[in-house]
């Protein structure tokens, strides 16, 4: 008995140093979303190669960080569940380990799932969430409301004998976009259901709005209209498909 | 559960206390991250100043008394180097742990260390400030580790802080860094202002607006309450880099697109430096506000963000403009950090 009741202890002692404390009152699975970033069909280099746009300017890209939050899931066109996760930071740069875990999601199936793209109103504020280093970068001034940066993508362009850069960073509530997916989930106890979802950088530059580098500005901050433009050709930046093994 | 309950009521006492004492045996196995050596260390908590992003410490050199204070040492003694010089000969105190010079690469300052990734003007060392520490003693200071071995107080100092029989270059650099981590700097009278202890004159207020609003957007590198935003930039001093150290970050990656690119500045105590930039090209404060204003040149690796909106990378700035950003970079001034005894050599 003796025995028992330390080995009994000693296993909650082991638990208890780990990080996930909750008591798990329902079977919980994972949902991990594999970001990977294209220029068309070409996996993004950064700092390295011109690529063609819409517009036929050749742009190459410096930066490109953005967050995601809110992770939603769906069945029937209702709202099941929503992920307490904080924000999470994807940095282009880091080309193979873009990943965003979410735990503690309830087992069973969905059949659709929505992310912002940017930073949900509850975190959006200086503080609302535990900030690393590296993201230190994202700070969005106070006044032009707080908060964080949702893009920062940056780089250069060239067109004939002209060149110049271009800055397209995005921020504010007015310009969170909400992606959504139809895709069959099946989230079962104690295992991973994994998602790609590919950004087509091209897209940034057009439809509907059609970016000219070499005819307007591409420095968005303090311009709303642009932001704006933004964030329609945003909407169409993501393709999502379920990892298959 | 039940069981748990029901049998600790019939267990005797001394069985219960056994069983505490191996629960706070494994407690200490499991969750402590250093050996038990640490128990008999002073503990010391480093606050987060208002503001300032997650303080990243190294599980293996968590801060305790002890070892700041070997750190402290370490930073004002010459044993470190081959040639009568400390770190501190550099890093003034007085000076904002900088060394006023002209026309030179200036010695960078140290002031919020610990929330740094990225180090040197051109940014071509990376890490935790241990391996950057590691860096100056192995590489910059080349130091004689048997003169430390052999020296009348380190081998006790050290063998009370980390446990260590032999001094090595990184227990050097983990004592090294225990310091560096508290020269924080975060009482200047920007601070107060921002947490209502103190008000903006006119004018600096004026430079506040300019600086984080559209009109300067200096914020968009010097991010507060850092005033870095531990990245590179090309902020447009030169059209062409055929001069080595202008290069800058080109060097750690030879990428064309990374020539010119510096270390943003962390802009905390400016007021007291005499020069300015990864050379000391501008020798006071208005010649860097000129340089924003009017000076900044074109070339293919210029920084996306020094082109404004309206297309041009010259701010135009008024004199009075320029009066009113000087006037606000002064409040970083941060007069408790420089005169800080507990900074200072002990
Ligand atoms: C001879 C003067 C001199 C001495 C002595 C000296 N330094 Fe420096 N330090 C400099 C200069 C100059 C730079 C900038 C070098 C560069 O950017 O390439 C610098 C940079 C640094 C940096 C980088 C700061 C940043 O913001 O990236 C740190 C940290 C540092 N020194 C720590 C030390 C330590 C610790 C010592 C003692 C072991 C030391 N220094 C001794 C001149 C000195
Ligand atoms: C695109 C990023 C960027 C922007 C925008 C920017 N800076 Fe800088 N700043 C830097 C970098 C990078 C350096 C260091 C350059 C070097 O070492 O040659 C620097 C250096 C400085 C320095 C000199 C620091 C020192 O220790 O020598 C001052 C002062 C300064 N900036 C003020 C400003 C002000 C005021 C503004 C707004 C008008 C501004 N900066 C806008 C990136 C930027």
């Amino acid at each position: 008995m003796r025995q028992f009741l330390t080995f009994f202890l000693l296993c909650g002692l082991v638990f208890s140093c780990s990080k996930d404390e909750t008591a798990l009152s329902e079977p919980q699975g994972r949902i991990s979303i594999d970001f990977r970033h294209f220029a068309g069909t070409d996996s993004l280099l950064i700092g390295k190669v011109y690529y063609p746009n819409a517009a036929g300017n050749e742009y190459r890209v410096s930066y490109l960080k953005y967050f995601i939050s809110g992770l939603c899931l769906y069945k029937n066109g209702r709202k099941i569940w929503q992920t307490k996760t904080p924000p999470i930071s994807i940095n282009a740069k880091y080309q193979d380990c873009l990943q965003a875990a979410f735990e503690q999601v309830p087992v069973g199936s969905y059949d659709s799932l929505s992310f912002a793209f940017g930073i949900v109103p509850e975190y959006n504020y200086h503080g609302g969430f535990e900030i690393s280093n590296d993201d230190y970068d994202m700070y969005w001034p106070i006044n032009l409301g707080g908060g964080y940066h949702f893009m920062k993508f940056e780089g250069h362009w060239r067109d004939g004998d002209e060149f110049g850069t271009f800055a397209f960073h995005v921020g504010a509530k007015e310009n969170l976009i909400i992606h959504g997916f139809k895709l069959p989930l099946d989230v079962q106890e104690a295992q991973s259901t994994n998602i790609i979802m590919t950004m087509n950088t091209h897209e940034w530059f057009e439809n509907p709005y059609l970016f000219d580098l070499s005819k307007e500005n591409g420095y968005t901050m303090g311009n709303q209209g642009q932001m704006n433009n933004l964030v329609l050709n945003g909407q169409h930046v993501f393709k999502a498909k379920l990892q298959d093994f | 559960m039940r069981l748990f309950q029901t049998s600790q009521k019939t267990l005797p006492a001394s069985i219960v206390v056994s069983i505490l004492l191996v629960m706070l045996l494994s407690m200490a196995l499991s969750c402590q991250k250093e050996s038990n050596q640490t128990t008999r260390l002073k503990p010391y908590i480093i606050e987060l100043p208002n503001s300032f992003p997650r303080l990243e410490i190294p599980d293996d050199n968590q801060p305790y008394m002890e070892r700041i204070a070997l750190g402290r040492k370490l930073y004002y003694d010459s044993t470190l180097s081959n040639d009568g010089r400390a770190c501190a000969s550099c890093h003034i105190q007085a000076q904002g742990f900088t060394k006023s010079s002209q026309n030179v690469m200036p010695v960078l300052h140290h002031a919020n260390l610990a929330w740094k990734n990225l180090y040197m003007w051109d940014g071509s060392q990376s890490g935790s400030l241990e391996e950057l520490m590691y860096f100056e003693v192995t590489e910059f200071f080349n130091t004689n580790l048997s003169k430390f071995n052999s020296h009348p107080e380190y081998p006790a100092l050290f063998k009370e802080a980390y446990n260590s029989s032999t001094i090595t270059g990184e227990d050097l650099a983990k004592a090294l860094a225990q310091f560096v981590r508290t020269l924080i700097s975060a009482n200047s009278k920007y601070d107060q202002v921002m947490s209502g202890q103190a008000t903006f004159t006119e004018l600096e207020a004026k430079g506040h607006a300019i600086f984080t609003g559209e009109r300067g957007s200096c914020y968009h590198c010097h991010i507060p309450p850092l005033f870095t935003d531990n990245r590179v930039h090309n902020i447009g001093l030169d059209s062409t880099y055929e001069i080595p150290a202008n290069q800058g970050y080109f060097h750690s990656t030879g990428d064309s697109s990374h020539l010119g690119h510096m270390r943003t500045a962390n802009l905390r105590n400016i007021g007291l430096r005499s020069s300015f930039m990864h050379d000391g090209r501008f020798n006071d404060l208005k010649q860097v506000l000129e340089h924003y204003s009017n000076g900044v040149k074109q070339s293919p690796s210029l920084d996306p963000v020094m082109i404004k909106s309206n297309g041009s990378a010259k701010l135009h700035f008024t004199t009075e403009e320029i009066e009113a950003l000087e006037a606000f970079l002064k409040t970083l001034t941060d007069s408790t950090f420089i005169s800080n005894p507990e900074l200072s050599q002990a």
